[in-house]
């Protein structure tokens, strides 16, 4: 099953802008990016507001309201994204549950919107 | 087989492995080797946006690697899985010469491959499948329209191909029936997901009283999506349980018949073999029997689907799944 794989095990870690996270594409085959919404993050129920996020995968990065555009990136079906996220309020060492609420728009199945939530306590590396 | 009244030939599609790959414990390689070495070919099935990086597009290199593969686990390359994307920009369809071109490549990408038999989507419309015939002609690959759930063989979107084959007559166009579109229930691994994932009695029960109900199952679907939001169930377990409607039809095995002499290939559906040899969702001892009296010659690709919701081991299923069509088979013949 792909709901429990949605956010990759201990993939919180901590950069100099803030932190990212890993997310698996729920899906059993290759999506082009434009087919893919990241509807919500939170940490510890705290909500992060969807501009201090960036979607990067395939060498770039990209705001979320970029995605429905990316019509020519593919998402790799065994590939991990990252979530990277500005924010100050992560301490290296420290736990979190991490929430990430994603949905797949199947390019070739008509109103499928598979819409999936899971969430993963991690400690920040 | 030898001496029997069948040419059915059994196979596996790697999409069955869905985990096993997914999860990185086998590269394609290594679950294609793996198949040979349990004796669950000799039929070879793969899903391009599965299992090559670069599909559409398929590189000399790639070609080589993939039919040495197959030339050293002896399997047989039956059917390529290729997607009717039409909706790759999710703002608005694709237009039907974008159609066209976008099928032709992945068609283009069978050949090379090596498989004779492309499975494309019912999206594609019969205008754009119609336009591909020369195409599959000229590179020696048959175009396999999935009859899939909740569609079948009488669904007026099937129909509108049967109407286009007609007039085309190409024996390079026919069908792939998925047995999924003839099940008899709601395979009990989705009930154990659904209560696993938290999900409320009352919307997994409406769900099944829908699913049970007749009429359009794209209908339905709906009708259960607005009913969850009418009384506030979460939009999560409402998309989790609409997917029951696009994975199980209820068409009569015999159904099958109609269609026959255009089958090209198919997707032995199913999700788990029980202790009495059984799978209790598609009954096999009902389906078989009517592609041995259709006189189908071909393979039959085990497409175990319960890797949606679980995480047992593909391969295990497949080999019971195998041993399951084995014993009707050499009861029918």
């Amino acid at each position: 099953m792909m709901v429990d794989k949605l956010i990759e095990a201990d993939s919180l870690k901590a950069t100099p802008a803030g932190f990212s996270i890993g997310v698996r594409l729920p899906w059993y085959r290759t999506v082009p990016l434009s087919t893919v919404e990241l509807v919500s993050l939170k940490v510890d129920e705290r909500s992060i507001p969807a501009n201090s996020i960036r979607f990067a995968i395939n060498g770039g990065e990209w705001r979320l309201q970029q995605l429905p555009d990316l019509i020519d990136q593919q998402w790799f079906v065994i590939d991990t994204a990252e979530l990277r996220v500005v924010d100050d309020r992560l301490d290296r060492g420290s736990e979190h549950e991490v929430e990430v609420v994603l949905a797949v728009y199947p390019p070739y199945i008509k109103g499928l919107r598979r819409l999936l939530r899971w969430s993963r306590r991690m400690k920040v590396n | 087989m030898t001496g029997a009244k069948h040419d059915i030939r059994l196979g596996t599609t790697i999409y069955s492995l869905t985990n096993e790959y997914h999860s990185r414990r086998y590269s394609f390689e290594e679950l294609v080797q793996k198949v040979a070495d349990l004796g669950i070919g000799p039929g070879l099935e793969v899903v391009g946006f599965q299992s090559f990086r670069e599909f559409p597009n398929i590189s000399d290199a790639t070609a080589a690697r993939f039919r040495e593969l197959v030339a050293k686990t002896g399997l047989v390359p039956t059917c390529l899985g290729i997607n009717a994307d039409v909706y790759r920009d999710r703002r608005r369809e694709m237009t039907a010469d974008e159609s066209v071109a976008y099928h032709r490549v992945q068609l283009e990408a069978a050949a090379k491959l090596g498989f004779p038999v492309a499975r494309y989507q019912w999206l594609a419309g019969p205008e754009v499948i119609r336009r591909l015939a020369p195409d599959a002609e000229r590179l020696g690959v048959k175009l396999g329209l999935e009859i899939h759930a909740p569609q079948h063989v009488q669904h007026p979107d099937v129909l509108a191909y049967r109407e286009m084959y007609a007039k085309v007559g190409s024996p390079y166009l026919g069908f792939i029936p998925d047995f999924g579109a003839s099940a008899s229930a709601i395979p009990e691994a989705y009930f154990r997901y659904f209560r696993w994932r938290g999900i409320g009695d009352a919307a997994i029960e409406l769900a099944v009283n829908m699913w049970n109900e007749e009429g359009d199952m794209f209908a339905r679907r709906k009708r259960f999506q607005e009913t969850g939001a009418e009384r506030g169930w979460d939009p999560v377990w409402v998309a989790e349980l609409s997917i029951v409607f696009g994975l199980f039809s209820r068409q009569p095995p015999r159904g099958w018949l109609e269609i026959m002499p255009q089958v090209v290939h198919v997707h032995g559906k199913f999700y788990g073999v029980g202790a009495d040899g059984r799978d209790a969702a598609i009954p096999y001892d009902e389906i078989l029997p009517v592609f041995v009296e259709g006189g189908y010659r071909g393979y039959i690709s085990s497409e175990w689907e319960g890797h949606q919701v679980s995480d047992e081991d593909g391969f295990e299923h497949i080999v019971k799944h195998h041993a399951l069509e084995r014993r009707i088979l050499a009861r029918t013949a």
